[in-house]
């Protein structure tokens, strides 16, 4: 499936990803610190306790086999390491509050961040990218980032500090057994690094799966209509079937590997385990140790040996989350739609008159859907645009609103060259109405406001008023509250067209672009389109897509376009003049019309006739 | 008729039987339909072209799309039948997805045609070179259209003219413009919104 951006991973290193996740902790720098504080503080009384349990147990032995048995010091003994082990619970709650902070504002900054750069996003990323997966990296690889960071930031820096500090205590104890625990150590990193790299390839694999289901699911659900009516529901359902598999095996796959992990370190441990129980028993025996010392080696070792598998099988989630964060920072360094400080041209002071100097563009690089344009519009004049569908119509409108950027040539407003114009700025001046209609899921009221936000009431029931809205939107049940459904259930399509040029008039800006295509509207409707699309352009500069006669034949300037070009252009009465591409036009659009509606005219005469003659005849 | 929405009181009967008795499957394999909003999914021509017809050829396919008028167009993109549709059909115009769409529908071979307003994004000339092409092709079927202009179903068998859900009047077009006002009322308008100077 076309743009999903598989990343494909050689290497299996995910350290880039997860340094920049980690420098984004860094406004929550002064929490870390404390959360770090309360970590070392948990692990030291961690570490400390099986030492003073350690000559707990030497009283006990000392009573035993001396018959010194010292009741006071083991209570003492005992009464601390209790107190250590509240300590301990207190520090680990306030590391747990302190990491969880820390990362949820970490995770609100990155969607933040996502959902801004949406806005700055050119149009063109867009076609290519499926809305699907673009939308799953804001979503589920942001959530997986948040789950899987929480998760890794709290146990990581645990079990780092709880490894230091056994290792220091295994060595004040006994070097020898330290240096044997100490074998253990690049064996269990060669086995981490290995498994790492394996297991990388298919975390990636694993979200990118992801976001292809998703992209799957939302076109599914989207045109479900036309599957049902064509019966395709099986082969939908055997597309979604296969991409679930490919997610499944790629996730199955990356845990199964990255899971390997802990319990090869266990195994290790283990191991190891054994060889300090033995040499430790030797040394006893030797007289060398205590077998109190032995006890709280061994429990060292056992603290020491239990981060590491800890930190094997947070690889896992390290992994994971890293592949997320991977997909997710593609996404906020994609290039954006730069953002200039340019000469803002105010509303106000824009009388409207535009020039496109030989502007030539191609939405896809060889096929040009604009050559060479060249015009001049003065303020207040209508600009007609003709030519059969797909000739580039919609191209003209794009460049004008710089959607996308010119490959040569200029276009300029009131003598100001559109491409040195910020661009928010650039549109602050045109108001649209299309041919698709745009609607959101708000009410009647918010829908027609989103033209001019903040609005008051009164002026937006003025420009409803002057669109034919008025009318129909107070026969619905709750009148301008209405909330429109995703598609505007509850209006028909002309209505809906009528609420985007009330907010189009709401909006007020000098140079309107409409599109005439009325499509699927009764005509009584259209009717009151027409209507409201002419009070409209009343004293502004417009840029009309023209589909009826009389709007062309009123034009100050009709644009003739074939295969994005502009082949001709003048008055209705200079163009039908010539015997070129505006007069063929002409004949086969409206002529056959003509022809057909003169029928109905005739028809009408003759039926008039026969109603004159029915009275006439005195029945 | 597809079921898409059941009927609240009443009978849609298609061939004597009612449609609710039908499973939709089976109802709706006989009948093929261009919706009212041209939608094409991610693939190629050729892979939205086939979901009406799974196991066209591609002659097959370039005969549909000169019904629907669509060849010409899709010979001059870059890969042909191959070339990429983004998702909605994205890229291309509102008439060329359209054609897209009925050339989707012609290449069923059904009983029943349903056309939902679906030349509403072409033009006049191209609209009524549609209709001609495809008038062979829908001689054995039933076809329905549903338009907004005149025009389009002026040479229909019958006309039903529906006003807030209701069927007002039925004829052809002749008979209507005598005796519906309604009909006449509406063919009028669209008269003087395309008057001759």
């Amino acid at each position: 499936m076309k743009g999903t951006h598989a990343a494909r991973r050689t290497t299996g290193t995910f350290l880039p990803a997860a340094k920049r996740l980690l420098g984004l902790l860094r406004p929550s720098g002064g929490r870390m610190v404390l959360a770090v504080a309360a970590t070392c503080g948990f692990a030291a009384l961690n570490v400390a306790a099986p030492k003073l349990l350690g000559d707990a147990t030497d009283v006990v032995v000392d009573g035993f086999m001396h018959g010194t048995f010292d009741a006071g010091k083991l209570a003492m003994l005992l009464g601390v390491v209790s107190l250590m082990y509240v300590g301990t619970s207190v520090f680990n709650w306030v590391q747990g509050a302190l990491t969880a902070q820390a990362v949820q504002r970490l995770v609100f900054g990155l969607r933040a961040a996502v959902e801004d750069k949406l806005h700055r996003l050119p149009s063109a990323h867009f076609h290519e990218q499926a809305r699907g997966d673009v939308l799953s990296r804001a979503t589920n690889d942001v959530d997986n980032i948040s789950q899987a960071l929480n998760q890794l930031l709290t146990q990581l820096i645990m079990s780092v500090l709880m490894l230091c500090g056994s290792l220091a205590m295994m060595l004040w104890i006994s070097p020898l057994l330290a240096a044997i625990a100490l074998v253990s150590v690049p064996v269990s990193t060669l086995i981490t690094v290995f498994m790492a790299r394996q297991s990388q390839t298919y975390f990636s694999a694993q979200w990118a799966s992801t976001g292809e289901l998703n992209a799957h699911v939302e076109e599914f659900i989207t045109g479900h209509e036309v599957i049902k009516a064509f019966g395709q529901q099986d082969t939908a359902a055997a597309i979604f079937g296969r991409g679930n598999d490919r997610l499944a095996r790629a996730s199955a796959r990356a845990q199964f590997v990255s899971g390997a992990v802990q319990p090869l370190m266990v195994f290790v441990a283990n191991l190891n385990y054994v060889a300090v129980a033995v040499v430790g028993a030797l040394q006893v025996a030797a007289g060398v140790m205590t077998i109190g010392g032995i006890q709280a080696f061994i429990q060292f070792s056992r603290l020491f040996t239990q981060p590491m598998g800890q930190i094997g099988g947070m690889l896992t989630l390290m992994q994971s989350c890293a592949a997320s964060a991977e997909r997710v920072f593609a996404l906020l360094d994609e290039p954006e739609v730069p953002r200039e400080d340019g000469v803002p041209v105010r509303q106000d002071s824009l009388r409207g008159r535009i020039d496109f100097e030989d502007v030539t563009f191609a939405y896809t690089p060889g096929v040009p859907a604009a050559s060479g344009l060249s015009f001049s519009v003065l303020p207040g004049q209508t600009v007609a645009i003709v030519g059969h569908t797909g000739a580039g119509k919609t191209t003209v409108v794009n460049l004008l609103m710089r959607f996308y950027e010119l490959d040569s040539g200029r276009i300029t407003i009131d003598g100001t060259d559109i491409s040195t114009v910020p661009v928010d700025s650039l549109r602050s001046n045109f108001a649209v109405v299309m041919q698709d209609v745009w609607l959101f899921s708000g009410t009647v009221r918010e829908n027609i406001e989103y033209g001019s936000p903040g609005a008051d009431d009164d002026r937006i029931l003025a420009a409803a008023e002057a669109s034919h809205v008025d009318h129909f939107v107070r026969s619905l049940p709750a009148g301008y509250g209405t909330v429109l459904g995703d598609d505007g259930d509850s209006l028909s399509q002309g209505q809906r067209q009528l609420i985007t040029i009330a907010r189009a008039r709401l909006a007020d800006r000098s140079v309107l672009i409409l599109d005439e295509a009325t499509s699927s509207v009764d005509t009584r409707t259209e009717m009151q389109i027409k209507l409201a699309m002419n009070r409209l352009r009343h004293g502004k500069t417009s840029f009309i897509i023209a589909h009826r006669l009389s709007t062309v034949r009123d034009a100050d300037l009709i644009l003739v376009m074939d295969h994005g070009r502009i082949v001709e252009q003048g008055t209705h009465s200079s163009l039908l003049s010539v015997d070129g591409h505006y007069r063929h036009l002409y004949e086969a659009q409206f002529r056959g019309v003509d022809r057909e509606l003169g029928a109905i005219r005739r028809h009408r005469g003759r039926h008039a006739a026969g109603r004159q003659r029915y009275r006439e005849s005195g029945l | 008729m597809p079921r898409f929405l059941n009927a609240t009181s009443g009978e849609v009967r298609l061939g004597g039987a009612d449609v609710r008795t039908l499973p939709a499957g089976r109802l709706r394999e006989r009948i093929s339909v261009v919706p009212q909003h041209s939608y094409l999914f991610s693939g190629t021509v050729a892979s939205n072209l086939r979901m009406g017809a799974p196991e066209a050829t591609e002659d097959e396919l370039w005969q549909a799309l000169q019904l629907a008028q669509a060849g010409d167009f899709v010979r001059g993109l870059q890969d042909g039948l191959h070339a990429a549709v983004a998702q909605g059909g994205a890229g291309l115009s509102g008439g060329q997805r359209q054609r897209l769409c009925i050339a989707r529908a012609m290449l069923r071979a059904a009983d029943l045609y349903i056309f939902d307003d679906s030349f509403s994004a072409l033009d006049y000339a191209t609209e009524a070179a549609v209709r001609e092409a495809m008038a062979p092709a829908l001689e054995a079927a039933t076809v329905i259209m549903v338009a907004e202009r005149i025009p389009t179903i002026m040479g229909a068998d019958r006309i039903l003219v529906l006003e807030d859900g209701r069927l007002v009047a039925q004829g052809t077009h002749a008979e209507l413009l005598e005796s519906s006002s309604t009909y006449r009322e509406i063919a009028e308008s669209q008269l003087a919104l395309d008057e001759q100077p």
